[in-house]
């Protein structure tokens, strides 16, 4: 197979950046390789059967706790501490923005900075000014309700929605800071409000069940993918379930010229020939997948 | 690639089948509500009690089955006492009511009154409570309940404080 684009992963970043790949050049090749399968999301008897069962449809697609999940040696914890994943991420299509809860918090301006400030750590190498539009870029994609006057971290642009009310539970907390003389905010989320733009994506409707949101209000990739294979006219967008990519094929020391993925179906290599890899499978498997290659 | 409805594939329950059964259950969910006293008009739930049955029933297909032996049960209740008792059996033993992932003994019911107090009572309790049973006394913003789309200028689906701080 030979594409113009491969795509490690199908989570948010995946998801992104197919669709701005894609609104460049609607015809553009692009194979997304998920090594997970689907979970129905707004299925409303999946949902019943978690609000009367607690069960998350997707809780089978967890990590379990090392070493559990893999062979006994891989994935050995090295540092003092034990890094549990477990519940954390979702390998399923779509990714993590599956169960995550949506919050969509800004680095502060002084995060860019950190060995500067601290002698630990690093600096990044631009600072936030530069990343500020891209934030603005990924709040109105995400859908994020949030209060536009916060002034914790500089805003060219307000939230495309406003935030949510507080509950009567956020009043408990809100009161105590008030006599404390804390300031608070409101934590921005990518729960969809309404507005007058238009949008094939359902508002939030507070039914409480965010993890597994019958409506597809928060943000889940999945369902953002969907749409453009449903609702676009994208015919090289492919997406490939249950293809665990192994390594990424290089032509020369500094150019990927595809990828090696096993057909979890079939259990046999697969390659994918391509101009461009994108890896977007999260912290770990990017990581992962850039030491095998 | 367009996903399809959740169904259990040995699910495929006859739609007259599931009219008879809904139309039995139905006299069942309506006892909740006057046992409880609850003030609302149940028949405003009659289409959404019907989905929710036929989504149960898609889910696993041995919820029929659960379903008329716990209609037995109550019929079997009222014939040893009378109506009142057998709510009292069904409805306020709060020591069944107990999502089935925190019983004491795991996730299996002892008994079968019990397997069917956790699977069929509770969650018919559930879902009349999720249908917005509570809405008289106040209670809007209850897990599951469908309050409304929350839109700017208008009053929230939910619960907030009378004066925001």
């Amino acid at each position: 197979m030979n594409v113009e684009t491969v795509i490690v992963g199908s989570g948010v970043a995946a998801t992104a950046i197919a669709k701005t790949l894609l609104e460049a050049d609607p015809k553009a090749t692009i194979t997304i390789l998920e090594a997970g399968t689907r979970v129905l999301t707004k299925d409303y008897g999946l949902w019943l059967q978690y609000l009367m069962s607690g069960h998350l449809p997707y809780q089978d697609r967890w990590d379990l706790p090392y070493p559990k999940r893999d062979a006994p040696g891989e994935n050995e914890i090295e540092g003092y501490n034990d890094f549990s994943l477990a519940g954390s991420r979702v390998f399923t299509y779509g990714g993590s923005t599956l169960h995550w809860g949506g919050w969509t918090l800004r680095l502060k301006p002084e995060d860019f900075h950190l060995f500067g400030n601290t002698g630990q750590g690093a600096n990044w190498p631009f600072g936030y000014d530069e990343l500020e539009p891209y934030y603005c870029a990924a709040e109105d994609y995400l859908a994020v309700s949030g209060p536009s006057n916060d002034t914790t971290v500089p805003r060219s642009k307000g939230y495309p929605f406003p935030a949510f009310p507080l509950t009567l539970q956020d009043e408990l907390l809100a009161n105590a800071f008030h006599s404390l003389e804390i300031s608070y905010g409101q934590m921005p989320i990518a729960r969809r409000g309404v507005s007058e733009t238009p949008s094939r994506h359902a508002p939030c409707q507070t039914t409480g069940t965010c993890k597994y949101c019958p409506f597809g209000a928060r943000y889940v990739a999945g369902n953002y993918m969907d749409d453009m294979r449903a609702w676009n006219n994208y015919p090289g967008l492919e997406i490939v379930l249950g293809g665990a990519a192994e390594t990424i094929n290089l032509s020369s020391k500094s150019r990927a010229s595809g990828v090696t993925y096993l057909d979890l179906a079939s259990n046999t290599f697969k390659t994918i020939n391509a101009e461009r890899v994108i890896i977007a499978a999260g912290t770990v498997e990017s990581a992962k997948l850039l030491l095998r290659s | 690639m367009y996903q399809p409805k959740a169904r259990h594939p040995l699910s495929s329950y006859p739609t007259d089948e599931l009219a008879k059964l809904c139309d039995e259950l139905w006299s069942l969910f309506m006892a909740i509500g006057t046992f409880w006293k609850l003030g609302d008009d149940p028949e405003q739930y009659r289409s959404v009690f019907e989905t929710f049955i036929d989504n149960r029933i898609a889910q696993n297909p041995l919820y029929p089955e659960f379903y008329r032996r716990t209609l037995r049960l109550f019929s079997t209740l009222q014939e040893e006492h009378n109506f009142d008792d057998a709510c009292e059996v069904l409805f306020v033993q709060k020591d069944h009511h107990v999502p089935a992932q925190l019983t004491p003994t795991g996730t299996t019911p002892l008994t079968e009154n019990d397997f069917l107090q956790m699977y069929v009572i509770n969650e018919l309790i559930q879902f009349r409570v999720a249908c917005g049973s509570f809405r008289e006394f106040g209670a809007i913003n209850y897990c599951g309940f469908f309050g409304g789309a929350n839109i700017e200028s208008e009053p929230v689906p939910y619960r907030t404080p009378t004066v925001c701080p």
